[in-house]
């Protein structure tokens, strides 16, 4: 299968990361961090969501997801602890 | 009024950058009830909706202040949409919600085990008093930082991960005070107004 291209949306910032679908969906997200400079924390500080909302499991393949080429995806970081 | 002290032109540069990027995706957040109403250096104000509910709803105001960004994280604080005055504690729409710690059972009489269970809940805006205006408590918002309670979680520890970016932060707030309603919460409180006899014998 080939390689698909993911709009990654991080904190509001659009990057695209090119990815293989066997891969898992969480392998995007230190290149997705890296092409933004999101430097300041690690990927699992962050969450990856679909257009409706839906959180994404980091751990399912790619392929799993039906993802077309270009759908955007958004990558924010969690709230962390507060109080 | 904070005092400017880094390069307006460098704050000011971050800032539009901040609004650029929301108005490229401008539809897709519209979508989520997310409306960017006032964009004027330092100052941005979005109003959150809930477009789940029949009639949809305004929910509350954000108004974000980027004095000095980013060498300080951003002003945040829940605003009446209308007046844009800053909400006490006593009048917020939504406290920000979140679940913490595991679901603990509780063992009533009359109940299945497990079947009863006390969901603990933090609250993300805090104040100490109901007439005190509560803040936004995460990582990434300047009164988060510049309380006491978080001197050993400075803002250069965030700075790089994007924490005080505006999406980032409207997310965190969609997340826990709009996107968790699923219905109004409607209180019916009947008064009881003497008998009816509504045939009288003759």
């Amino acid at each position: 299968m080939s390689k698909l291209d993911l709009t990654v949306i991080v904190n509001g910032q659009p990057t695209t990361v090119t990815a293989e679908p066997e891969a898992q969906l969480g392998s995007i997200i230190p290149k997705a961090l890296e092409q933004t400079g999101n430097v300041g924390q690690p990927p699992q500080n962050w969450e990856l969501r679909d257009a409706n909302g839906n959180v994404l499991d980091p751990a399912r393949k790619i392929e799993s997801f039906g993802f077309v080429s270009g759908i955007a995806i958004f990558l924010n970081l969690r709230a962390g602890i507060g109080g | 009024m904070v005092s400017q002290y880094v390069d307006p032109n460098v704050s000011a540069a971050k800032f539009e950058a901040e609004i650029e990027e929301f108005r490229r995706l401008e539809t897709e957040y519209r979508r989520r009830g997310w409306f960017l109403v006032e964009a004027t250096y330092p100052t941005v104000l979005v109003l959150m909706a809930a477009p789940q509910l029949k009639p949809p709803a305004v929910v509350t105001g954000v108004r974000f202040d980027y004095s000095n960004y980013d060498a300080e994280p951003p002003s945040v604080r829940l605003v009446d949409p209308f007046s844009g005055e800053p909400y006490l504690a006593r009048e917020l729409p939504t406290s920000l919600n979140r679940s913490v710690g595991m679901k603990q059972a509780l063992a009533l009489p009359g109940f299945p085990g497990g079947a009863v269970r006390l969901n603990q809940l933090q609250p993300l805006m805090q104040a100490s008093s109901p007439d005190e205006i509560p803040f936004f408590c995460i990582a990434g918002v300047r009164e988060y930082h510049e309380h006491p309670a978080h001197s050993g979680d400075s803002w250069e520890l965030h700075r790089s991960s994007g924490a005080g970016r505006v999406v980032r932060l409207l997310d965190v707030i969609y997340r826990y005070g709009v996107e968790p309603i699923r219905t109004y919460n409607v209180q019916l409180v009947p008064q009881l107004a003497g008998f009816n006899a509504p045939e009288p014998p003759e």
